[in-house]
Order: C-alpha cells, then structure tokens, then sequence
C-alpha cells in the first residue's frame, strides 16, 4: 500500500543544509499496521508529514496505493488533500469550533463528489460507534477530554475510508493510564478496521503493541527494520537494544574456544560469561547485552558456577509490580528484577544468573 | 403755476414709476420670459460654502418663484469640488454662493458667466469681477457678550479696546475668525500695528481662541465675551434664547459675499433667476429673515447699515482690489495669534 | 483554546519553501484580495506622495498649472518655529497622551478580559463610548467639566477642597490637552489590547504563581514581556493615529501655547483665500509615512523573536480569572472613573444639550427642558437618508476591511514570495495617511475614471476602506495563535484550500475579525472628514449632518443627533461583545 523509496529531506540550516531524513526506504503492505520508532529529532515525524504531503521532500519517490505521489526529480507532487489519507495529528487537531458529530463528518463533507446528508449520517454514526463515542455527538469539541479527542480525531481520520492511515504520535499527551488504556483501544480499533496504518512513536511499548512490523530510526536513517519481538530480542545495536527496553551492556574480552564464546567480562571481579559460539558473534572487544527479565536474582551462590555471576545489591526501586535491583558485580553494574516478596537488601551478596541464550553480543566498536 | 405743478407731477410720476420699475423689476418681461424657461428647467443646484447659508433658499425662493425647485449643498472646500468636477466634464452645479476670496479661484479658472445684473434692480457698484458676482450680504465682525454679566456700555467702541485690562481672561475668540479679522484690521491700521495688535492679543489678554463653538463657552460662564464674531453667529444665539447681544466696534469689518451663475450650468436660465433673486432687494430680505444675513454695503437700506455710515465711522469693505493684501498677513496673524510664532 | 507556549521543540525550523495548499481557486482569491488590498491603500498613497510635490499653492494638484515642486517641503521645514516650538510641543503632546492612554487602556483591557471584575460586558460597552463621539462633541462635554473658571469638575473640587479663584484643573493647558487626548485615544487602545490579551495563555501566569512570584512580579516578568508583541502594534498604531489628531489641540485651544505638528495640516486646509493648500497639508502629512515605516521595522525587529510563542490548541480550555477579593473596590472605582469622565459625563452632558442647549444645570432649567429638537431629528427626511447611508457605509466598508484585512494577514504568514515584506510595510502605512489626503485622492481618482461611482455612498465605502493596518494587524495576532495543525488537519481531511479557509480558519478567527470589525464600524459611523469631501445630497452620512449642526450653531438639534448615533452604535458594540465571549470561548 505505502513504498518509500530512498526519501531524502534537507533543510537549509545555519551551519550549511541539515539532512533531516537520509535515504529512509520501507514498505507497507495493506492491511498492516508499520511502527517508525525513534527518539526525538529521528526524522520519523518528518518522514510523516512527506508522506501526507505536509512537507516536500528533496528526492526519493513516495507511493501510495500504486500511485506515486511525490516524486521531485519527475515533478511529481500530489497535494496533500488529493492523497488518499488519513490522518492523527499530535495535538488531535479537533476544530474548537465544530461539534463531535460535525468534526468528523468534516471529511464527508468536503468530499467531491459530495455524499447525501443520509449517508454523511450514517458513515459518521458508524465510525463513532467503533470508537465509542456515539452518544457524544452532539457535544461541542471544548468539553472533550484528551482520550475522546483522540477518538474523535480518529474517527475523522477513518470515516472517509482512505487507504492509508497515519499517526503522528497520538498518546504522547496523554497521561500514563489513559495511555495504556487508549494503547489497547487504538490497537483493537485499527484491526477492527483492517486499514494500513503507519504509526510514529518515541514510545517503545507502543510500538510493540500496535505494530505488526516496525522501523527503528536514528538520525536520519532507518537502523533496523523487522517485527517486534525479533528487533527486542536480537537488536542489531547496543543503541537499538537500549531504545527498545531495558538493557544492561556489559564490556568484556570475547574468545572463542570450539564451539564456546568465552567472554571475560570487565569489572566483574574475572566473571566470565560461556555463551553458544555462533558464526555471527564477534570475538575481541565486545559488549554483551542482557536484559534485566533475562536475569535471575537467586540467593548467593557459591563462585565457579557458569554463567552465575555474584555481586553486591546497591539500590532497590519498589515498583509496583516488581522490584528493580541495581547489582554491582566489581565495578560494572547491573540491573536486575525482583519480586515484591522476595527478601532483598540494600548491601545484600547476591548472584545473578544469566541466562546465555538470551545474550547478544556486539563489537565494542559497534556504532552507538 | 401750471407748468410747476406740471413738473412737480411729472418728478412725482417719474419718481413713483422710478420705484415701480425697481421694486417691480419682477413684472419686467425680460424677467417673466426669465421664469418661464425656467420653470421648463424644473430645477437648480445651488453651493455655498455652510449648510445654514443656503438651506434656507429653497423654502424662500419657493413662495416668490414657484414651480423651480432649488437643491442646495453646503460645505466646507466647495470651490476644490467645483473645480474637480467641472475639469472632469461634470456639471453639476448652477448656481455658487461664497465670499470674495472663495468666488476667485473660480473666476480665475474662467467658470463663471457674466449675468445681467441690472435686470434684477441690482446696480453695478453691486456687482464684483465684471458682473461675474453679484453681492447678496456681508458679514460684519462684531463682539458679542453675555448680558447677564456685561452690558452694552462694558463694550469695547474700537478694536483695539480689546487690549484693555478690564477685558482680559474674559475672551473667547474664533481660531479662524481672529486672523482673518486681524488681517482686515492691517488694511486700515498698516501690517505693524496689526500685527502688533495680534501678538498683544494673543499674549497679554487671556484670550481663549478655539474651534469650539463660542455658544458653549458663554453659556458655561466659562468667558462672557466673543469677540471677533461674525454677526450672524451671536443673532443665531439670541434667536435660539441664549441672553447675548453685541456692538460693533470700528474700525467696522465687512466681509463681502454673493452669487455667480456657472457658465456650464446645466439649468442656465434658472440660474440666472436664483442668482439674480439673491442679489436683488426681495431675496436680501428673504436672507435676513431666513438667516439673518444683512447687506451692509454704503447704500444698503438695512437700518443696522444706514446707522453705521451715518455715525460716520470707518468702514473696511471687502474688496477685490485688497484681496491680496489680506491673504499675505493671514498667515503670519495666524502663526501669531495660535503659538506657533511670535 | 492554548496549552503550552513554548517554542515548538520537536519541529525543525520550517523551510521557506513550504507546500501552502493553494490550489486554482486559493490563488485567485488571494491573489484578488491581496490586488484589491493594494489597490485600496495604493490610490491614496500615491495621491499623498504626489500631492506633496505639486504647486505652486494657486493650483490644485491635478490642475494643468501646476507643476512638480519642492517649494510645499521647502516652506514647511524651514520654517525655523518648526524645529523650536512645533517639535517639542509636538512630541511633548504625543508621547504624553499615548503613554497615558496605554497605561489606563491597559488597566480596563486586564480588567475586563483577566479579571473577575463584575458587569465586564457593560463596562466594555461603556469603555468604548468616547469612541462613538465625535471629538469636537468630547471637547465641549470636557470644557464643561474642567474649564479652569466655569467647569463643574473645578466647581466641585474648590467647594471641596476649600480653594478660592481658578481650577485646580485647567483643561486649557499642556497638561489638559494631553489628559483629554488620553481620554479620547482610550477606547481605541482598549480595544487593541483586548484582543491581544484574549490570545495569551495564562497558564504561563499560573506557572509563574506556582513558582513562588507575586502578583505583582508575575505581571511584571512573564505578562509584559509575552503580550509584548500584542503591545506593540496598537502602540505604534495609537501613536501614529495621535500624531494626526488635530481637533482637540484646536478646540482646546491656543491659550495653552501649544503648537501641534498636525495642526498645520489644518491650518493649510484652511487658509484665507479660497483654496485650500493640499501641497501644503501633503507636505507635513509625508513624515507620520516616514515615520510609520521606521516603527514598523522596529516593530517587526522586537517581534520577531516573540513570533515563536505558537500555542498549540485543539485542547479544552477556559480562561481563568483572577480574582480580585480586595482590589474590588479600587478596580471598579478606577473603571468608574474612566467611565464617568470619559463617557457618562459628555453623554450626559449631549443629552441635556439636546433638551435644553448649552444652559448651566440647575433645577430651575429642567423647566424648560424638550423634546422638540428630537422631534424636528426624527420629521427630517434628511436624517433617516443619512441613517441608512451611515449603517450601509460603516457596515460595508467594516466588512470589506476586515476580510481584506484578514485576506491580507494569512497571505503574510503563512505564505512567502517575494516581495511579501513590500506588502507588510504597504498594508502598515495605510494608516500613515491623513484621512484629508485620502479623501481627496478618491474625489480625483473616481472623477477621472469612468466607473460611476461619485456622489454616491459605493464611493463612501471605497474611501474609508483604506484603513487596512488595523485589520492586518489584528488577524495576524489572531493567526499567530492558530496552530498550523488545524489547517493541515482539514487539508489532510481532503479539503481544498478554499475549504479549509471557509470552514476552519474564518471561524476560528471569528474574535480578532470580530475585533476589527466593530473597531472599524465604529470607526466608520463618526468618521466625517471623507464623507464631508465626498459628500453630495444622496451620500449624506449621520457624521455630516452632526458637524453641518454645529456649524449652524444649532445646539439642542446637534446633541439630539449625537445622541441618536450614540444610541444607534450601542447595541452594535454589545451584539459585537456577545458574538465575540461566543466565540473566544
């Protein structure tokens, strides 16, 4: 439904041009729903906007539904009220001025050819009723609260049935609950739909959540692509693996002995680590990355056992649901969850055992 | 015997047809064909420079001249208008009634037509720019004062009494009459004296001179004499019930108006009769009654005129000849006398 | 309808190159308005730079004797009384009465738009009276009042304060005049500020107050420095306005020895002979051109930086009030005040004119007190011809102004093509222009070109249509504030750019178009100088006929008139009022 090719968009800046999105390419097929992940200043919004035509970009080629829709080294650029989109603004965008009804009725309208007032009514009854906000139609848009602006702003973007929908980070104001909440509902309503969506997040989780396959973005560029869980469990960089979760990075000296990666981890008093020696894993100077559910907090163990490593509890951070240990192994730190029953103090030896299958290790070179 | 009472009859016939034929100019068959064309013509447009100096004609010119109607405009910067649109090839306007100095340009740009004035009993000393104007009224400058608190003999007999102390912090004047006064002033006085006369004025008397209607300052008590006022403003006053009268101090100011008939009027011949009706006898009595307007000019029979020139005092007419004069202190009385110069 | 304003953070500065929408049918509206706008400003403009270098002083401008000169400049600024007296006087006067005018202005705007003072809506009518007069009206009711022997004020201050002999308050001063042209400039000022303080946050004072400031500290820190920008616009309008303002130096007179710049354009429109010198009057007029255009760039370079202030909307808001609890009383009797000197006063003041003319008051006159000026207001045919011409004209042209206005405003911000800071300075410097200036370059324009439009009020609503700074100004505020995101969410909805502006942003900018839509009637009702130009028997506006009254010395029947237009703009200033709470929410 969506193909991105080679997009490049540079602004002239004051220190010479800045280059904002740089050779980004990816697809969408129909029906699925694409995460762009990135921290601020990543180019994922601006990739956004040049796929809805708020922006030009400076050269790559654009499609949608098979129509190229940007294309600057043919001349090609369809404005954005001719793309067939629909759109999730940050702010909602919800027009003060309208009511609900009105707001989302607001594409039907504007239609050429125009739809009859029956049938305006219907559609728009219709997709209210998939966000659950029927029963608020006739209320003016100042007395929305954020979560039923961002479904009514929803409802708008869908109700003209386009082929692609786009989302510029639409829970990024509200607050942690809401957000949760609305998380699920937005996923369960884009499926409902079937509609192809490209969605843009700082927001790990809910990329994970919503998307069936997601980009992450740096800089400019996209760093890796793939589906959720294959990027959390084998990012491609210690920069990836710490966007995407919790990521403990530890430095080491990687040899290989047959068919065994042994890595002597710095700061750990000699621990060392045994993992699989597979083809792809580097040797020499290497960070190993663990993540903290990957990590057992078991009673001090006595030293020598493999991949069990001991330690000191330096700080304990009561969560709620859970229980998170910072542990110093000689130096390196490293963080662990608990229960919330298990018996765990300040100053406390413990062992960590780790859980081999679940490492990944990258050069200590690798880029960040 | 005979032949005297003979002569006697004859002088008292000539005398009594001298004055029919004047006072009867209007059953003349000149004026009568006059009329007729222009009650044909229906109507005539008349512009003057103030609303009350020429809404008046209508209703007045209606009850002697039946069947034309008159549409008068009056208003400020009427002659830039007039000329505006005449250069276009608009000609709207007949008849135009203003001051000396306000008929000039207009002479000067040749849009006036010379009009037999003597058909109307109107005698050439009467009649201004080779009978291009015909004079219908002068303003004469006078000081007017609450009579509540001033009586006719406080008042000034000459203008330059103003200067006494006895009147200071008790005037208020107009900021567009005084210099105008104070230029006619220099005709008879000489440009130092009044000049001399404005700064003292202006500096040592209090004097409050403003563009505010004077009514309102006399009537506050905030001063109890307006001095340099045309006549016609304190009789308006009066006739409006406020408790003012007013002298007028010599030398004795005129300010000369009257009518011209616009050469492309497009309502000649009833321009021609509203023109000439304004500057006769009947129309300067229609004047005085609708406006309160008077001719002062020697040989008016105003008894307020006849009394100024039988007391023998001076009298500065406004003429064209001193046009210019007057123009050229203007100026430098205005700078004087508003604080923009000394 | 704001939430954060801080300088977008995410967003890269946006490149000049931005796709605006506009399709076919955007660019010819633009296109045509921006043409009309021009037009309108372009005319008079070019009569004023022209006229100024036309003489001798025997001939019209247009006339064939006339000639291009320096002689009109030469004459005004060498005259050495210029530089000595008139200058001083001059800026003495200005800055005076403009700093005064901001300073209670100012108070009444955060009154009512900020505060929870009680009756705002009747306060904000009330505010806007002196607007509604004429100033030669307002300079009658002030002599009344402050007059140093006679005026009420002093009668009442010296029987209370036990003094003897003049005063204390001598309006027939400096210090007078500057008080009353303060007084006059009020409502106009009140009006500007309102609508720039309807726009800002005051979540920004909130998190000021929540920081540990005062009152006090807080205004002084955040609320100045971020309605700076909304200041400073109607604070170079106002001063360039007064620097034109030649009725009250005249009325209130010369015995204060003061000489105003602007009132040589009078004197040159008046002189002894016949003519009026409109080389002359150009002459002076030609410096508030140049003067306007040096504060528009020191405007546009202060404001530059505040321009990022975008306040992102599209979230449920609602003013907060401060509330006053103990400053009630000071806050209403210092809106009392400014409401009893300004306008209940002179009103009060008309109203017993029109009944009884200009007797002192007393019990005993009431006797005589009647109707009859009234009656012989309402037999004139003359006065409901000028009624309808008033409301069709003030109406028309209020509206024309504003949409250009508005037109113009969007077309500066949002979009960027050469020459868009030529248009910035031409939309500004309409307001440079005398309205004497104008008039006369509509007579001209519109007698030489055959479109038959003269002597009837069409030519009336092109002439005071010229006043497009106001306007511009205002809805470049008020889209200032509109967050992009709204627009682009209708342009992402499928909506042409027509659409988009029909459905989206004219609504939302209903309140500062609002603002400049009453500011400009009202403008539009007691402007008389054009309409005196360009008057004819047809075209006669209610303004006309008030200063035809005076002229004639007819008191009780011209306060009979000035209190019909006050009653007659009344109602429009408070439906103006409704619609704007309506739509600012």
């Amino acid at each position: 439904m969506l193909k991105v090719a080679n997009l490049v968009k540079t602004f002239p800046g004051g220190n010479g041009p800045v280059t904002v999105i740089d050779r980004v390419s990816f697809a969408i097929p129909e029906g699925l729903c694409f995460a762009l992940l990135g921290p601020s200043g990543c180019g994922k919004t601006t990739t956004l906007r040049c796929v809805a035509g708020l922006e030009t970009a400076s050269s790559g080629r654009i499609e949608i539904g098979g129509t190229v829709v940007s294309d600057p080294e043919a001349g090609i650029f369809v404005p954005v009220h001719e793309r067939p989109i629909g759109m999730v603004f940050q702010s909602y965008a919800i027009w003060p001025h309208l009511n609900v009804f009105e707001n989302v009725a607001y594409p039907l309208r504007v239609q050429r050819p125009r739809s009859g007032k029956a049938r305006i009514r219907d559609k728009v009854m219709e997709v209210l009723r998939l966000v659950g906000m029927e029963a608020a139609a006739d209320r003016p848009a100042p007395l929305l609260s954020g979560g039923q602006q961002q479904r009514v702003a929803l409802a708008r973007a869908i109700v003209r049935e386009p082929a692609l929908l786009l989302l510029d980070e639409p829970l990024s104001n509200l607050d942690a609950r809401l957000r949760e909440a609305m998380r699920d509902e937005l996923v369960e309503m884009i499926a409902r739909v079937g509609i192809t969506a490209l969605y843009v997040t700082h927001d790990q989780a809910e990329a994970f959540v919503l998307a069936r396959w997601m980009a992450v973005m740096d800089r400019g560029r996209i760093v890796q692509e793939g589906a959720p869980r294959d990027l959390y469990a084998r990012p491609g960089t210690p920069f990836i693996a710490g966007f995407l979760g919790a990521a403990n990075l530890l430095r080491g000296k990687a040899e290989r002995h047959g068919d065994r990666l042994q890595i002597a981890l710095a700061g750990a008093n000699g621990q060392c680590l045994a993992l699989n020696g597979d083809a792809g894993r580097p040797e020499g100077a290497v960070e190993v990355m663990i993540r903290p559910e990957d990590i057992d907090l078991i009673a001090r163990a006595p030293p020598g056992r493999q991949n069990v490593l001991n330690g000191r509890i330096t700080h304990i951070h009561f969560m709620g649901s859970q229980v998170e240990c910072g542990v110093d192994l000689g130096g390196t730190r490293v963080r662990a969850f608990a229960k919330p029953s298990d018996p765990v103090a300040e100053g406390q030896p413990v062992s960590l055992r780790i859980d081999p299958a679940r490492c990944t290790v990258f050069p200590a070179s690798a880029p960040t | 015997m005979t032949r005297c009472i003979r002569l006697v009859l004859l002088g008292l016939a000539a005398t009594i047809a001298a004055t029919q034929a004047s006072a009867d100019w209007r059953q003349s068959p000149a004026v009568k064909e006059l009329y007729e064309k222009a009650k044909a013509e229906g109507e005539v447009t008349i512009w003057g420079t103030n609303g009350r100096e020429v809404d008046w004609i209508p209703a007045a010119f209606a009850a002697e001249w039946p069947g034309v109607k008159v549409n008068p405009l009056g208003d400020n910067d009427i002659a830039p208008k007039i000329i505006a649109e005449t250069r276009a090839g608009r000609h709207a306007v007949d008849v135009y009634w203003s001051s000396i100095t306000g008929v000039a340009p207009i002479v000067q740009r040749e849009l006036p037509t010379p009009v037999d004035w003597s058909m109307f009993g109107v005698s050439g000393d009467n009649t201004a720019f080779d009978g291009r104007m015909g004079f219908t009224n002068n303003i004469v400058y006078v000081v007017a004062y609450d009579t509540r608190k001033m009586s006719d003999a406080d008042m000034p007999k000459t203008w330059d009494e103003l200067l006494e102390p006895k009147y200071k912090d008790k005037m208020t004047g107009s900021l567009f009459l005084m210099p105008r006064l104070v230029s006619a002033l220099s005709i008879k006085w000489g440009q130092d004296k009044a000049l001399d006369f404005a700064r003292k004025l202006a500096g040592d008397t209090g004097i409050l001179l403003t563009r505010a209607p004077r009514e309102s300052i006399l009537q506050s008590g905030e001063r109890v004499i307006a001095a340099g006022e045309v006549d016609t403003l304190p009789k308006l006053w009066a006739a409006g019930g406020m408790p003012v009268k007013y002298v007028i101090p010599a030398p004795v100011v005129l300010g000369q108006f009257g009518a011209t008939v616009l050469a492309k009027a497009p309502h000649p011949s009833a321009a021609r009769l509203l023109a000439g009706w304004l500057a006769s006898k009947e129309g300067k009595t229609a004047r005085e009654k609708g406006n309160f307007e008077v001719d002062y000019r020697p040989g008016s029979d105003h008894p307020d005129a006849q009394r100024i020139y039988a007391s023998g005092v001076a009298v500065i007419e406004d003429r064209v000849q001193e046009m210019e004069a007057r123009a050229a202190l203007y100026k430098k009385a205005a700078d004087i006398l508003t604080g923009q110069a000394r | 309808m704001t939430d954060l304003a801080l300088p977008a953070p995410r967003r890269p500065r946006r490149a000049a190159r931005q796709p605006s929408g506009l399709d076919l049918w955007g660019r010819l509206v633009v296109g045509a308005g921006v043409a009309l706008a021009i037009y309108l400003i372009a005319a008079p403009l070019a009569m004023l730079l022209a006229t100024a270098f036309r003489g001798p002083v025997e001939f019209l401008p247009f006339e064939p004797g006339a000639r291009w000169t320096l002689g009109n400049v030469v004459a005004v600024y060498t005259d050495p009384a210029l530089y000595e007296r008139v200058i001083p006087d001059t800026l003495v006067f200005v800055t005076g009465s403009v700093a005064l005018s901001f300073t209670i202005g100012f108070g009444l705007a955060w009154l009512v738009e900020r505060t929870d003072l009680p009756g705002r809506e009747v306060w904000f009518t009330l505010i806007l009276f002196p607007l509604l007069m004429p100033t030669i009206v307002l300079g009658i009711a002030w002599i009344f009042l402050m007059a140093p022997k006679a005026g009420w004020l002093n009668l009442g201050l010296r029987a209370l304060l036990g003094i003897a002999g003049e005063g204390p308050i001598n309006v027939f001063s400096m210090g007078g005049l500057i008080v009353c042209q303060a007084l006059a400039s009020v409502p106009f000022v009140f009006i500007l500020l309102t609508a720039a303080l309807r726009t800002m946050n005051p979540g920004l004072e909130e998190a000021s107050g929540a920081s540990g400031a005062r009152p006090i500290t807080t205004f002084r820190r955040v609320t100045v420095p971020v309605l700076l920008p909304g200041i400073l616009a109607p604070f170079i309008l106002v001063c360039l306005v007064t620097l034109e303002q030649f009725e009250l130096p005249s009325i209130l007179g010369v015995p204060a020895k003061v000489s105003i710049f602007s009132y040589r354009i009078l004197y040159e429109l008046n002189p002894a002979d016949g003519l009026p010198n409109y080389g002359g009057a150009a002459a002076v007029a030609l410096p508030f051109l140049v003067l306007g255009i040096a504060l528009l760039a020191l405007y546009n370079r202060a404001v530059r930086r505040a321009e990022r202030f975008v306040t992102v909307t599209g979230k449920a808001y609602v003013q907060r009030r401060l509330r006053l609890g103990r400053w009630r009383v000071p806050a209403l009797l210092f809106a009392g005040a400014y409401v009893v000197i300004g306008a209940l006063l002179p009103a009060a003041i008309l109203v017993w004119a029109s009944l009884l003319g200009y007797v002192p008051p007393s019990a005993a006159a009431l006797k005589e007190a009647s109707l009859a000026a009234y009656w012989r207001l309402l037999s004139d045919p003359t006065f409901w011809l000028a009624v309808r011409n008033t409301l069709i004209v003030a109406g028309a042209s209020a509206l024309i102004v504003s949409v250009l206005g508005g037109l113009v405003g969007w077309t500066l911000l949002r979009l960027s093509f050469p020459g868009r800071t030529l248009l910035d300075v031409f939309s500004f410097m309409s307001i440079g222009i005398p309205s004497v200036i104008a008039g006369l370059a509509v007579m001209l324009l519109y007698l030489t070109v055959p479109i038959g439009i003269y002597g009837t009020f069409v030519i009336l609503i092109v002439a005071y249509s010229y006043r497009l700074a106001i306007s511009t100004r205002l809805a470049k505020a008020g889209l200032m504030q509109l967050h992009r995101e709204l627009e682009e969410a209708s342009a992402a909805s499928g909506a042409r750019w027509m659409s988009t502006q029909a459905r989206i942003v004219l609504p939302l900018l209903r309140a500062p178009l609002f603002s400049s839509f009453v500011l400009l009637f009202i403008v539009g009702v007691r402007e008389f100088t054009l309409p005196l130009i360009l008057h004819s028997p047809d075209n006669v506006v209610l303004s006309v006929l008030l200063w035809k009254l005076f002229q004639n010395g007819d008191a009780p029947q011209a306060a009979a008139l000035a209190t019909f237009i006050l009653v007659l703009v009344v109602p429009v200033v408070a439906l103006a009022r409704r619609g704007l709470m309506r739509a600012g929410g």
